[in-house]
C-alpha cells in the first residue's frame, strides 16, 4: 500500500467516518463493486450499507459510553465494519459463523495476561485472510494481550512504561530523505528491550527481501530499501513507519496486520468487560498499576485509527489526515541532510588521476 | 560473438594460466602497501606497480613521509612478464591498423604516456598463444579500426607522423574531462555544425576512431587485470544498489550515477575498474558492462556508509565511447 493520500482535516475522526459513510449508500456501493468487476445484488448492497451504518453507530455509542461497556460496543463496531468492508472488497458476503476466537481470562492478574484463543475458521481467520494476507492462526494457540498491546506502534512508549520487562513487537523507523538516496534508520535505543539488535531484526519477516544488509553504527541501524522491493512494516496514526517483530506460534513466525491486532485486542477487552465483570469492575474502578492508562489509550487509538485502517483497505491507499496551512510552498528551509554529510573520507575522480 | 564475449572467454583462460595464482598473490600483497596505493592511481593495471617501483627515489624525494618498499626481484620479473603479455595482446589486436596506418600505432597505445622500458626477459604466461590469436582475430573486426582506416584515405587527413600521439591524447583527455554525463563542447559543435563530409568532421571522425581504439584496448587490458585477481566481475545489483541516480545518453556514451552500499560485495572498487550492473529500472533497460570513472565515498554514524559511482557504459566492442563512433 505505497500510495499515500493526504487529507486536510480539523477533525480526522469525523472526516474518516464521512468517507466511510459513502459505503452506506447503495449508489456508491454499486459503483465500487462495478469498478472492481464484481456483480451487485440488492441483498449484498443492503448488507454492506447496513454494516457501515451500524458500525458507525456502535463506534459513536462506544465514544459516548463509560469504559464499563465501551470496549464491547467498540468490538461490535469493528466486527460489523470488517464484515461490511470484506463484502465490499471481495464482492460477496463472507460465510461467517461465530467470532472464531474465545477469551481465556481465568485467574489473570493483569489485562496483559488475558488470552485470545483462535477457534476454527470463524470471523477472525476469515477477516485475517483478507486484511492480513498470509496470516494463519493455529487453532487453540493463545495470543496474550501483552503480545497484542505490544504490537501497536502508537502504544510502544506506554507499553514499555507499563510492563517493565516486556519486549515490544514494533520498532519505530526514521525515514531520512537526502539529496543522495533516502534511507531508513532505527535508533539503537529503540532496541534496548531486545537481546541485541540482531535478535530483533532476525524476527522481522521479509527483511532481507525488502532491505539491503543492515549497517550497524554506534547510534543507528541503517536500512536501505532494495530497488523494486515490496514495502514491509506498518505506520502509526502519526505516520511513523515501524517494523513489526513476528510472533512465534508453534515454531512458526506470524506477523499480523495492525488491523487484525486491534481487532483481537478489542475482542479481548470487549469480552473481558462483558463476561468477566468480577475482574473488569475493580480494574476500571481502582487499578493501582497504571495498566488502565494503557488500556484507555488502546481504546482511544482503536476508536480513531481502526476505521482509518479499514478505509485504507477499501481505497487501497494509505490515507493520512493532516492539519496544514495550504497555499504556501516554503523553499527557504536549510536542509539538514546537507549539514549531516560531513565525514567525507575521500573523493576519487578523474581530476585526481594521472600522477604520471 | 562480440569482442566483449570473446574478451570474457579470454579472461577465463587467464584463470587457468600457470602463473595466475602467484601473480594474484603478489598483486594482493602490493595492493595493501603505499606503493600499491600509488600504483592504483596510475590506472595502468600491472604497469602501475612497475612504474612506482621505477620512480621510487623521485617519489620519496617529493613526498618525504612516504617509504616505498622496492619490488623483490622475483616479483618484478613476474609483473614484467605479465605486462609484456598484455602489451603483446594490444599489439596483436591492432595489427590491421599497424599494416595500414603504422604512424597511428603509438597514439592508440594505452601505456604510451608511461615511457616504461620493459627489461629484456622472457614473456609471461597469463595469456596463451591460442588466447592471443583468438582475441586478436576478434578485435581486428573492431568498427573503429575500419573507420580509422577509411577516414585516413581522405585527402584532408594530413596529420604529421609525430603529431598523432598528441592529437589523440588531447582529444581522449577532453572526452574523459567532460565526464560520463556530457560530451565535450567541441564534439557537440562539430557534430551539430559540420556536415559528414566536411574536412573538420572527417578529421574529427579519424581522431575519434583512434581514441575509441585506445579506450577499447584500455578496457580489454583492465579485464585481463581483473581476471588475474578474481573469477568474477564486480556485480552491482539489487543486493547492493541503494539508488540509481543520473542517467545520461549523450553524443559520446551512456553515463550513469549509482549509489551502492560498500560493505556488501563488491567492497573494494577503484576508478577504471569494469563492473557489471544488473538491475531493472522503470525506464529503458541498462547496459550490462560499465567502467567506473569516479567514486565518491561518504560515511557517518548518522547515515551509514555509501559510495556514489560515476559510470560509463562499455559497449559490445569494449568501447566506452561507442556513441561517438556511431555519430561522428
Amino acid at each position: 500500500m505505497s500510495k499515500v493520500i493526504y487529507i486536510n482535516s480539523e477533525n480526522a475522526t469525523r472526516d474518516q467516518w464521512k468517507l466511510l459513510a459513502q459505503y452506506a449508500y447503495p449508489t456508491n456501493i454499486v459503483r465500487y463493486l462495478h469498478q472492481h468487476k464484481f456483480a451487485d445484488s440488492g441483498k449484498l448492497v443492503e448488507y454492506i450499507a447496513g454494516c457501515f451504518r451500524q458500525s458507525e453507530a456502535y463506534f459513536t455509542a462506544a465514544e459516548d459510553s463509560p469504559i464499563d461497556i465501551s470496549p464491547l460496543l467498540q468490538y461490535y463496531g469493528a466486527a460489523t465494519l470488517l464484515a461490511g468492508a470484506s463484502a465490499l472488497v471481495r464482492g460477496g458476503q463472507l460465510p461467517i459463523k461465530g467470532h472464531g476466537m474465545a477469551l481465556n481470562a481465568s485467574d489473570i492478574r493483569r489485562i496483559a495476561d488475558a488470552q485470545m484463543i483462535p477457534r476454527g475458521n470463524g470471523a477472525l481467520q476469515q477477516f485475517a485472510g483478507i486484511f492480513s494476507p498470509g496470516c494463519i492462526f493455529v487453532n487453540g494457540e493463545p495470543w496474550t494481550m501483552e503480545e497484542i498491546l505490544g504490537s501497536i506502534p502508537d502504544l510502544k512508549q506506554d507499553f514499555e512504561s507499563c510492563y517493565e520487562q516486556a519486549v515490544p513487537y514494533t520498532v519505530p523507523i526514521e525515514i531520512v530523505k537526502r539529496d543522495r538516496g533516502s534511507l531508513e534508520r532505527i535508533a539503537i535505543g529503540e532496541l534496548r528491550r531486545f537481546n541485541g539488535p540482531e535478535n530483533a531484526l532476525t524476527n522481522v519477516e521479509n527483511l532481507r527481501q525488502s532491505y539491503l544488509t543492515p549497517e550497524h553504527t554506534s547510534q543507528y541501524i541503517i536500512l536501505h530499501r532494495k530497488i523494486n522491493s515490496a514495502e514491509i512494516g506498518t505506520y502509526s496514526l502519526f505516520n511513523q513507519k515501524c517494523l513489526q517483530i513476528a510472533h512465534s506460534k508453534k515454531g512458526r513466525k506470524v506477523t499480523l496486520s495492525q488491523l487484525v491486532d486491534m481487532f483481537i485486542g478489542m475482542f479481548s477487552l470487549g469480552f473481558l468487560s462483558r463476561y468477566n465483570p468480577e475482574f473488569w469492575n475493580p480494574f476500571v474502578r481502582s487499578d493501582e498499576t497504571g495498566e488502565l492508562l494503557l488500556v484507555e489509550k488502546f481504546i482511544a487509538v482503536c476508536q480513531r485509527y481502526f476505521p482509518n485502517l479499514v478505509l485504507n483497505e477499501i481505497q487501497k491507499s494509505r490515507i493520512q489526515f493532516v492539519n496544514k496551512t495550504k497555499g504556501i510552498l516554503d523553499l527557504s528551509a536549510t536542509q539538514d541532510t546537507k549539514q549531516g554529510a560531513k565525514h567525507h573520507i575521500g573523493v576519487t575522480g578523474i581530476s585526481e588521476r594521472d600522477m604520471s | 560473438m562480440s569482442i566483449r564475449s570473446d574478451a570474457y572467454a579470454m579472461c577465463k583462460s587467464v584463470w587457468t594460466s600457470p602463473s595466475r595464482d602467484q601473480l594474484k598473490s603478489v598483486i594482493k600483497k602490493l595492493q595493501g602497501s603505499e606503493s600499491g596505493y600509488l600504483a592504483r592511481r596510475q590506472h595502468a593495471q600491472i604497469l602501475g606497480f612497475l612504474v612506482i617501483d621505477q620512480r621510487k627515489t623521485d617519489i620519496e624525494e617529493k613526498m618525504q613521509a612516504l617509504h616505498i618498499v622496492p619490488l623483490e626481484n622475483e616479483d618484478r620479473i613476474l609483473l614484467s612478464g605479465a605486462h609484456k603479455n598484455v602489451v603483446q595482446l594490444n599489439t596483436r589486436c591492432i595489427a590491421p591498423l599497424a599494416t595500414e596506418l603504422p604512424e597511428c600505432i603509438e597514439a592508440v597505445d594505452p601505456y604510451r604516456k608511461f615511457k616504461y622500458e620493459l627489461p629484456e626477459m622472457s614473456d609471461g604466461d597469463i595469456l596463451s598463444e591460442e588466447a592471443l590469436v583468438k582475441m586478436a582475430s576478434s578485435f581486428s573486426g573492431h568498427p573503429a579500426i575500419k573507420v580509422a582506416i577509411e577516414s585516413a584515405k581522405s585527402s584532408v587527413i594530413k596529420i604529421p607522423k609525430g603529431k598523432y600521439v598528441e592529437a589523440v591524447s588531447i582529444f581522449y583527455d577532453a572526452l574523459i574531462k567532460a565526464g560520463a554525463y556530457d560530451a565535450p563542447n567541441d564534439v557537440v559543435s562539430i557534430m551539430s555544425g559540420q556536415s559528414k563530409d566536411s574536412p573538420q568532421r572527417i578529421i574529427a571522425r579519424h581522431v575519434s576512431a583512434l581514441a575509441c581504439i585506445k579506450a577499447s584496448l584500455s578496457v580489454l587490458d583492465q579485464l585481463v587485470y581483473q581476471a588475474i585477481l578474481s573469477n568474477k566481475l564486480p556485480l552491482l545489483d539489487q543486493n547492493n544498489i541503494i539508488e540509481i541516480g543520473q542517467m545520461s545518453n549523450n553524443l559520446v556514451s551512456n553515463g550513469l550515477s549509482l549509489l551502492y552500499q560498500p560493505f556488501e560485495q563488491p567492497c573494494m572498487l577503484n576508478v577504471y575498474d569494469v563492473v557489471l550492473v544488473k538491475i531493472e529500472t522503470s525506464g529503458s533497460p541498462l547496459g550490462q558492462l560499465w567502467r567506473i570513472e569516479a567514486i565518491h565515498f561518504e560515511s557517518s554514524q548518522e547515515f551509514g556508509s555509501s559510495k556514489e559511482l560515476t559510470l560509463r557504459e562499455v559497449d559490445e566492442n569494449l568501447n566506452p565511447f561507442g556513441h561517438l563512433l556511431d555519430h561522428m
